[in-house]
């Protein structure tokens, strides 16, 4: 055997020799592990008992570079180390791979207790692990020392990580901003960041490792200079702040007016042109009382957050069922306020002054079960009173109109026609109208259709297929699909194009593809797919594609919301052909802009039927959505204030 | 006792303290430096993430076993447990200066770790024991018992080794005990007291030489 390859299997077996009691342990926890996959204990372990298999595995790791590292002075085996043919750089990484390869089957082990739905998965743990036990080897060098390594290695490992744990949430949300301020209710604003922190626990151990490598040639040569390990370490490092800067950079700026409205909701509003008037409805106070408030945003203030311009009280009958009065339902215009009833409670309708107080003019006693209402136009309101929850099927609900200027409750036997979705009549020439079978289907793609004097229709022109659509002011916005639905699916919904049908004039339509930035969904998507392939990120199901996309427009500002990666990007339509970008915003995890109706709209989703939230501007240039939230961006904030 | 005796006492606890006083400043850097960073950086609110109170948990864990380690441990790791045999103090007074500067510290980080995370969780406007565990308010009774019995594996077995991997389990069985019944490490810390007095005055007072 040459001298290759009998000493680093000699220096293996000495490494082995140390390890012994080691990897006894670790295949004990491996059984153990196994057998516990067979006990249904995962709720037990992944709640504050999964602290303990995760501190057992990490002990194991945590020792394993110790004693690869540190046993040599132990047992005065340095200078003999230093004695043989053999290069240092061989044994550094020889050891190193040893020490990847235990917290590798810890991270495995981990895996097996906590259950394939866990996250992270095994490879973060694997290499969190791995970081950890190269940090406690650098000390075990430091101090040459086995228990001080351990010791203060371990110790400071825990300092390490939570600073870096501490300054994530921060640096990741420093756009965002609660007005006014103090507690609120928790909102996860940085869940589109996961995939970037695992990322950064991946590359962790290359960034230990290079600094581990110049303290071990320091402690063994005596001279402090770059190794290759550093090197790479530092251009990792460097270029995964670098991608994650670029990935998560925003360009405006986001207020989420909190106002008061800590166990509120928002029920209904309107826009005026010099001010936003919503109602918000609070939650239970006392067994049957709710607060109903009457909030104003004067659009004229920079400064204006909402304020409180009328204050209800809400009290219900007090009921002995299980089923407590709850309201949460309720329509806002600028003179009448309705606020929808449950199965124990009766509709009302409010009366507003000028100064937005409120007075009750009618209570309906329609109670009979669950209410449905739809709104008809802007004055009136169809009221489903249903007798009980299946009373819709078997045909015994109660129908009525509500006419909102004369408070009349007008029975009727027939649901109004039901809109065809589908089916969307032009403003502007009203001979003309686009139509599709299936929303989705790229063998049904919308055309325009020519009514003809005769009464028969033509086809003027087919336009590409589109799903999640706006229609508004003739303008249709939606995604076009360049692939077949179940291919798309498949894809983590990442492959999807934004466009623009102005059909102004609907003999020659525009079509305008509008480019969504790179670092808005595609980084994500695919760094998404990066991990899971890598088994360091649950993978994407069909269920859930991700990231979710919808979109609003109000023929002015159009915003494309992604409720997983909590960002917004929006344009400006100046000119119709030429939206203008203006630049990224976060927004609260799982949040979208509610819609001014307050009530259901036929159909299911808001952005594909005629309601879309639409958008107001505030006197020095901030976007506002209800929710409330104000998002600034520089280049309109400058526009509407050159100062 | 005689002023050599008071001398000689007040040498080995500066001793223990000189070898302790590292890892016990770096707990306490968790213990503090967690809430001050976190109150520099952005403030303690309803939104700060719970795993400021969990990292006092994890605090008083490793102050316990760390403290344990080192006690007898850095002594047969230095091979100075054959000069502390020579010292001019019998061995309960050495084990005494040992044990309750150990179970002292222990019980300060416990208690620390405890008031911390009470004050945290007001801030938070949560239970302390809902967010931290029902464990929270006994680690300073907590930290001592898992000290003993880090102490006693420590003690057991020679070899350092698989004596460092038993401690560090046993901590381990410590705390999932206390989770079930958090009684048991109490009612057993004295059976762990008498058998590292045991074990420590035949490891240091009856081992061969070397």
């Amino acid at each position: 055997m040459t001298t290759a390859v009998s000493v680093p299997l000699t220096l293996l077996w000495s490494q082995a020799k140390y390890l012994k009691w080691l990897l006894i342990t670790l295949l004990a926890g491996l059984i153990l592990a196994a057998s516990l996959h067979h006990w249904d204990l995962y709720y037990d372990l992944y709640g504050f008992g999964g602290i303990t298999p995760f501190l057992f595995f990490g002990f194991i790791s945590l020792f394993s570079g110790v004693l690869v590292f540190g046993m040599e002075y132990a047992d005065g085996a340095e200078s003999y180390l230093e004695s043989r043919p053999v290069s240092p750089r061989l044994v550094f990484t020889q050891k190193v791979l040893l020490i990847g390869l235990i917290c590798f089957l810890s991270g495995v082990a981990m895996q097996i207790i906590l259950g394939p739905s866990a996250r992270p998965l095994y490879s973060v743990v694997g290499a969190f692990y791995f970081s950890l036990a190269l940090w406690c080897a650098m000390f075990s060098v430091l101090c040459r020392d086995t228990i001080r390594g351990v010791l203060y290695g371990g110790t400071s490992f825990v300092v390490l990580t939570s600073m870096i744990y501490f300054s994530w949430d921060p640096l990741t949300r420093d756009t965002f901003h609660v007005t006014p301020g103090g507690p609120f209710e928790s909102y996860n604003f940085n869940a589109h960041t996961y995939p970037y922190a695992s990322l950064g626990i991946l590359v962790s151990p290359f960034v230990v490792m290079g600094i581990f490598s110049v303290v071990y040639r320091w402690r063994r040569f005596g001279n402090l200079r770059m190794t290759m390990a550093a090197t790479m370490g530092a251009i990792l490092f460097a270029g995964y702040v670098g991608f994650t800067s670029w990935a998560l950079h925003t360009d405006g700026q986001t207020y989420f007016d909190a106002g008061n409205r800590r166990n509120q909701s928002v029920l209904s509003y309107f826009v005026n042109d010099e001010s936003v008037v919503y109602a918000e409805i609070s939650h239970l106070i006392a067994p049957n009382k709710q607060v109903l408030r009457i909030m104003k945003i004067d659009l004229k203030d920079p400064e204006g957050s909402s304020e409180e311009v009328s204050k209800t009280i809400i009290t219900h009958e007090p009921v002995y069922t299980n089923q407590q009065p709850f309201l949460h339902e309720g329509y806002l215009s600028s003179e009448r306020l309705v606020l929808f009833g449950n199965d124990v409670t009766p509709v009302r309708l409010f009366e507003m002054d000028e100064d937005y107080e409120l007075e009750l003019i009618k209570e309906y006693d329609i109670v009979k079960g669950v209410h449905n209402q739809f709104l008809i136009d802007d004055h009136t309101i169809f009221v489903v009173a249903a007798n009980g929850y299946h009373s819709s099927v078997d045909g015994v609900s109660d129908l009525y109109l509500l006419h909102l200027g004369t408070g009349d409750l007008e029975k009727t036997e027939r649901r109004p026609q039901r809109p065809e979705p589908y089916v969307l009549p032009l403003e502007k020439n009203l001979e003309y109208w686009v139509k599709t079978h299936h929303r989705i289907d790229p063998d049904h793609p919308w055309k325009i259709v020519h009514n003809l004097p005769n009464g028969a229709t033509e086809v003027v022109q087919e336009l590409g297929p589109l799903h999640s659509y706006v229609f508004v002011e003739d303008k249709i916005v939606g995604f076009q699909p360049d692939m077949t639905w179940q291919t798309h699916r498949a894809a983590g919904d990442s492959r999807r194009r934004l466009f623009l049908y102005d059909l102004t004039d609907p003999t020659e339509p525009s079509i305008i593809e509008i480019e969504i930035p790179i670092r808005f969904k595609e980084a994500y998507t695919r760094l998404y797919s990066f991990l899971s392939r890598g088994a360091s990120f649950p993978k994407p199901s069909a269920d859930s594609p991700l990231p979710h996309l919808s979109v609003t427009f109000d023929g002015e500002t159009l915003a494309l919301w992604a409720t997983e990666l909590c960002r917004v990007a929006i344009w400006e339509f100046r000119e119709p052909a030429a939206p203008q970008f203006l630049g990224l915003a976060p927004t609260p995890a799982h949040w979208q802009p509610r819609a001014p109706e307050g009530i259901q709209l036929w159909g299911t989703a808001w952005s594909q039927f005629y309601g879309t939230p639409p958008s107001y501007r505030r006197s020095d240039g901030a976007i506002g959505y209800m929710g409330p939230i104000w998002l600034e961006f520089p280049a309109l904030m400058k526009e509407a204030d050159p100062s | 006792m005689t002023e050599f005796e008071w001398t000689q006492l007040r040498t080995l606890l500066w001793k223990e303290w000189r070898q302790v006083r590292g890892l016990f400043f770096m707990v306490l850097a968790i213990l503090a430096g967690g809430p001050l960073y976190l109150a520099w950086v952005e403030g303690i609110t309803q939104d700060t993430d719970s795993f400021l109170v969990g990292l006092f948990q994890i605090a008083a864990f490793l102050g316990a076993l760390g403290f344990g380690v080192l006690s007898y441990g850095l002594e047969f790791n230095d091979h100075t447990d054959q000069y502390l045999a020579t010292r001019p103090l019998a061995h309960p007074r050495t084990f005494l200066v040992k044990t309750g500067l150990g179970l002292a510290l222990s019980a300060a980080v416990g208690l620390v770790a405890s008031i911390a995370t009470l004050l945290v969780a007001r801030m938070m406007n949560q239970e302390w024991t809902y967010i931290a565990g029902e464990i929270a308010p006994y680690w300073w009774i907590l930290g001592p018992c898992i000290y003993l019995a880090v102490m006693t594996a420590i003690l057991a077995i020679p070899p350092i080794i698989p004596s460092l991997i038993a401690a560090c389990l046993i901590a381990l069985g410590m705390v999932a005990m206390s989770m079930k019944i958090w009684a048991l490490p109490v009612l057993l810390a004295p059976v762990f007291l008498f058998l590292s007095y045991q074990l420590a005055y035949r490891r240091v007072y009856l081992a061969p030489a070397r």
